[in-house]
């Protein structure tokens, strides 16, 4: 969206970088990083204790908020925009089931870049980076998605 | 409250508050959030940079705050219900080292697929009484009668 004064920040360069996918990612489903998720929300709730019991390929309840542990790798590609400052804008999961997984078991991740809109703020013109995450088990079954905002300000 | 107490749907009417979900994050939590997530973002850990970028102070991740109101649901909803979809906006930037009131309001109630689901206004409240985060989110509850 430009201004009348000047161009949109979104060249047809930038433009044709929407639909980039990073290469998939894949993480075991480790006690310790349950863990550590739990531990920085303080998170004490009896529900996750079957985790201190848990084993290799024990099935047993997960916060869903574990799937933030899980960093999909973006796509290989510049977004040039002469836009210094970067917040988050917010993000929307969904999810199917409760979480149930097994410690041990593999989880893809995969991240496309799905969205590039510019507006204007109170204090100036912004670009809105929206990437779309994928997870899924290994045979396949998707376990949560996520669409991710940033804004460069 | 005692998690594994299960909620149901006809528990919940329209306009009824979950109980709040208080966290008190400091500069330690900031920490350890970063450490779980990989999220080294410099305006969570370097104060002099944070107020380059117009911050009072470091700032809490934003994601955290959505784990927050996450953490809401899953303390309250007991085994069989899940949260099917939430989504979130950041307002406002959300400094350390005071207290956050997680909240949520049922507005709708629905039944979709053989499943219930009653979708609640959610957010995360600062100190001051404003919105760092709001948003909202559809749970997925079981029903008595099944």
């Amino acid at each position: 969206m430009a201004s009348e004064q000047s161009p949109s920040l979104i060249t047809e360069q930038i433009k044709k970088l929407i639909g980039a996918e990073g290469a998939p990612v894949s993480v075991e489903v480790e006690k310790s990083t349950i863990r550590k998720v739990l531990a920085a929300l303080q998170d004490t709730d009896p529900f996750w204790q079957e985790l201190g019991a848990a084993r290799i390929g024990t099935e047993i309840n997960v916060p869903p908020a574990y799937f933030m542990s899980i960093a999909p790798k973006g796509p290989d590609v510049k977004i040039e925009i002469p836009l210094s400052r970067n917040v988050a804008g917010g993000e929307e999961w969904q999810f199917f089931s409760p979480i149930r997984l097994k410690i041990g078991q593999t989880i893809s991740a995969k991240r496309r870049l799905s969205d590039i809109q510019e507006k204007q703020g109170k204090s100036g013109p912004m670009v809105l980076i929206t990437f779309e995450d994928r997870f899924q088990s290994e045979s396949g079954q998707v376990l949560a998605l996520r669409r991710t905002t940033s804004i460069r300000l | 409250m005692n998690v594994k107490q299960q909620l149901y749907w006809e528990d919940i009417a329209i306009g009824q508050e979950l109980p709040a979900l208080v966290k008190k994050p400091t500069t330690k939590t900031i920490v350890m959030w970063a450490g779980a997530t990989d999220a080294y973002g410099e305006m969570h850990y370097d104060k002099d940079i944070a107020l380059k970028n117009g911050f009072q102070g470091v700032i809490l991740h934003g994601e955290m705050l959505g784990a927050y109101l996450m953490q809401l649901f899953a303390e309250r909803i007991g085994a069989r219900g899940y949260i099917s979809s939430i989504s979130y906006r950041h307002g406002k930037p959300a400094y350390p080292n005071q207290a956050f009131s997680c909240r949520a309001k049922a507005t709708r109630k629905f039944e979709k697929d053989d499943k219930a689901f009653v979708v609640f206004d959610t957010w995360v409240e600062d100190e001051a009484g404003e919105k760092a985060s709001a948003g909202s989110a559809a749970i997925c509850l079981p029903k008595m009668s099944r």
